[in-house]
């Protein structure tokens, strides 16, 4: 158990010492998942990185782009490489994935599992 | 078994209305699938893509049967795969996962020293040393693992 359901409301998240680099565990529109803090680029502390959407080509919006699915992707600090949290993958570079943790919620308690 | 993300595009021409779209997700994860999508109420039409969680190694086989899979639950053709990438949840086939994507092969061992913490040895065949710099699989496999890894040359 890492804290408790409310210490981490929705489009929040924590860090917590786990594993080298420690596990940041999200709370994403009340889903919850936990992703190493570690970018596979160059190092960086990717959890104290903004989260955020992803841009798609949007030939109706304004400056031809969108962000969709707020709130489901964080961006490392340093060079601004993004990744899904719930996967801990990127289409953009296939061969990088973070290492993501189960999570489970019990009576309030937020626990992930390795 | 690694976990592959596949991703489809269920409607690149973006003339299906989404609660058409919304029901064959509902399909899939009824079926037992685990699956990823957006609220399509808030995304372009033409970008209306899912996720498939699925176990196995070959992306080619998974991409095929995951379109399949989805024109069956949406009951019309046309969507379409696109990238696909590997869940990793830290285990040795998550690791070999890391180093067969950079065209190189290793075998794998685990310690931990005496404040328990774990060290990941990955041993590359030393022909294999100039395929990729060490340290862009460094970081890819520390990210992976989330553990100390050190790579020696064999």
């Amino acid at each position: 158990m890492v804290c408790t359901e409310d210490e981490i409301p929705p489009g929040t998240h924590k860090v917590f010492p786990i594993g080298r680099h420690g596990v940041g565990v999200y709370n994403v529109n009340g889903a919850f998942y936990a992703i190493a803090n570690y970018c596979p680029h160059e190092g960086g502390p990717l959890c104290t990185g903004r989260v955020h959407g992803r841009s798609v080509v949007s030939d109706d919006a304004p400056g031809g782009a969108s962000v969709i699915r707020d709130g489901e992707f964080v961006y490392c600090p340093w060079h601004q490489w993004g990744f899904e949290i719930a996967t801990g993958t990127t289409a953009v570079k296939p061969e990088w994935s973070i290492r993501t943790y189960p999570v489970k919620v019990l009576d309030h308690k937020v626990i992930v599992t390795a | 078994m690694r976990t592959a993300v596949i991703r489809v595009n269920l409607n690149p021409a973006g003339d299906l209305p989404g609660d058409r779209l919304a029901a064959a997700v509902e399909e899939l994860r009824s079926s037992g699938l685990e699956v990823i999508a957006p609220d399509f109420t808030r995304v372009p039409a033409h970008a209306r893509e899912i996720e498939l969680l699925l176990p196995g190694e070959d992306t080619a086989v998974l991409s095929a049967w995951a379109a399949d899979r989805c024109a069956r639950a949406l009951g019309a053709s046309g969507p379409v795969a696109g990238a696909a990438t590997f869940l990793s949840r830290g285990t040795d086939e998550d690791a070999l996962g890391v180093v067969s994507a950079f065209g190189l092969t290793a075998t794998i061992e685990r310690t931990w020293n005496n404040d328990q913490e774990e060290i990941v040895t990955v041993t590359i065949p030393r022909a294999g040393a100039r395929r990729a710099p060490e340290s862009r699989l460094h970081t890819a496999l520390e990210a992976a693992l989330n553990a100390e890894v050190r790579i020696v040359y064999a």
